[in-house]
């Protein structure tokens, strides 16, 4: 992936690749400070990625980040607790 | 750099190839680590440099000594700020470490360390502007302090104390 972004086949946005290690996953390192491992885990500076930047890591077999559910977003809904009998 | 070359730091080798130099540079430091001193046991085996950013080159002449002040860490394992004391240096290039840190970020890719034959050791840094720095030293101190958030030098600045 290093080699794309070389020859200028990667987004703009990708500043470089760098290589596993036996500490590291390989992991993308943007140009905004961000950086994403391999298996779609952020290592620095989570953030929503570009369409562009998604089809590039799919298309080179790399896991996306894990957004998180809507499920997970809704807010806490209070429910109506007070017995119909009893409102004015 | 003799295991983690500029070639190995670019993805150039293929994969076979790049853990055989991890695998290879693993088995060089289990040959030498028990003639290493605690410090550098520590740095060889234990803290990560990779992806840090120096922030501060400090030497002093009078006192033998280099100091690298950096922060490094990631989302997973956490921040930290670093300060690296080579003492007793040798064969040390004023001109080229100043020249490499002058208004530069300096991104550490990789490291390695190397006992010499003549007793002392060499701590070598690639960056990820391509360029290398080797230090000759005789003993190390450590100091690691944690940081809630990563706190990146734009650049790094040279001292001459």
């Amino acid at each position: 992936m290093q080699s794309q972004v070389e020859k200028n086949q990667a987004p703009k946005s990708v500043d470089r690749v760098d290589t596993a290690s036996e500490r590291e996953k390989p992991h993308i390192h943007f140009d905004d400070g961000s950086a994403l491992n391999q298996d779609g885990t952020w290592k620095e500076k989570g953030r929503e990625l570009t369409n562009k930047e998604k089809e590039w890591i799919e298309k080179n077999g790399w896991e996306l980040p894990k957004t998180p559910s809507k499920k997970d977003d809704k807010k806490t809904q209070v429910k109506d607790e007070i017995p119909n009998n009893q409102k004015k | 750099m003799k295991f983690f070359t500029e070639e190995w730091c670019s993805g150039k080798l293929k994969t076979s190839e790049t853990k055989k130099v991890a695998r290879d540079y693993q088995a060089y430091l289990d040959e030498i680590y028990d003639e290493l001193p605690f410090p550098i046991k520590l740095l060889a085996k234990h803290i990560n440099l990779h992806d840090g950013i120096l922030g501060e080159i400090q030497y002093s002449k009078s006192s033998n000594m280099l100091i690298l002040n950096g922060s490094f860490g990631d989302l997973e394992t956490g921040y930290f700020s670093l300060q690296l004391k080579y003492l007793g240096i040798s064969n040390f290039d004023l001109n080229q470490v100043a020249s490499l840190c002058k208004n530069q970020k300096l991104e550490i890719l990789r490291d390695e360390i190397e006992l010499l034959t003549t007793g002392g050791y060499s701590h070598r840094l690639f960056f990820a502007i391509k360029k290398e720095l080797e230090i000759f030293f005789r003993n190390l101190e450590i100091e690691i302090k944690y940081i809630d958030a990563k706190d990146y030098y734009k650049i790094c600045s040279f001292r001459l104390a």
